[in-house]
């Protein structure tokens, strides 16, 4: 693996050569669990459930809604490390498609904080725009 | 009566009379710098407006010089909320024959804050990655 040569186009791209051994695979255990906003007041994402289902992570949402919350149901998610070197997830993705808006959720840990950022972008005639959110959860 | 237009969360409610096209993209245009000289990753992007559109050229850090990483479309530009026409996110794609790049930002107090989330395609066993990047903006 070493002596083969790695396409890049940013240099935090290269992988050192004390790494070159890991097996590519990232752990995602870091993200597991549920997550509440810290905003209770929040018209948006109330909580995120990631759990581990064989080789790979799942999300459920659970959105504000009157009476009830919206419950989004379970897709994949895409976990990502830190860098090109870690085995370490700290970053997933995901998307929803509701038929009247999809969203798609890009989500990193920071010092012990799940943010989310939310592209909501409508597919109705409703004239919503579309819309960035962020929002912040921590690990119940 | 008020009809209200479909809706996964409360925040994305509105009255269907409530339109406003997402037309304004001055927030996002210019020379965005990277506010850490030290970088190893993206060094600058050159956001320009074209006919509601927006057009992408990304620079990265590579050595001896940087890496032009050509121009995209942007796949979607997005407001701060429902009802606002100041694009101040957008979203972007690209893709090399060694790994995709996606590409989330947004305007924040006069910051560009772009998180990438890169997934290799290629057998060098690099992990994909996410990183998160602040730029200010030319001549600022």
């Amino acid at each position: 693996m070493s002596s083969q040569i790695m396409n890049y186009m940013r240099s935090e791209e290269e992988l050192t050569a004390a790494s070159s051994s890991h097996a590519g695979a990232i752990m995602a255990e870091s993200l597991l669990g549920t997550w509440v906003n810290t905003n209770a007041a929040t018209r948006g994402i109330l909580r995120v459930a990631l759990t581990a289902s064989g080789h790979e992570t799942k999300l459920r949402v659970f959105a504000n809604c009157a009476p009830d919350p919206c419950d989004w149901g379970e897709v994949k998610v895409g976990v990502f490390a830190s860098d090109v070197n870690s085995n370490e997830a700290m970053a997933w993705n995901a998307f929803y498609d509701f038929g009247f808006m999809e969203t798609h959720l890009q989500s990193h840990i920071r010092q012990g904080v799940l943010i989310i950022a939310k592209f909501d972008r409508f597919k109705d005639d409703s004239g919503r725009s579309n819309y960035f959110s962020k929002e912040f959860f921590y690990r119940v | 009566m008020t009809h209200y237009a479909m809706h996964r969360k409360a925040e994305d409610r509105v009255e269907l009379s409530a339109k406003k096209p997402l037309s304004d993209l001055h927030r996002l245009r210019g020379v965005w710098i990277n506010t850490n000289d030290k970088t190893r990753g993206i060094a600058k992007v050159v956001l320009t407006p074209t006919e509601g559109r927006l057009m992408v050229h990304v620079f990265g850090i590579c050595d001896p010089a940087l890496c032009d990483w050509g121009k995209t479309e942007a796949e979607m530009l997005y407001a701060d909320n429902i009802t606002s026409h100041y694009a101040s996110a957008f979203t972007a794609q690209y893709r090399f024959d060694f790994a995709e790049i996606q590409l989330q930002a947004n305007w924040n107090q006069g910051l560009l804050v772009i998180g990438t989330f890169t997934t290799f395609t290629d057998s060098s066993e690099r992990s994909n990655y996410f990183s998160r990047e602040f730029f200010r903006q030319e001549g600022n």
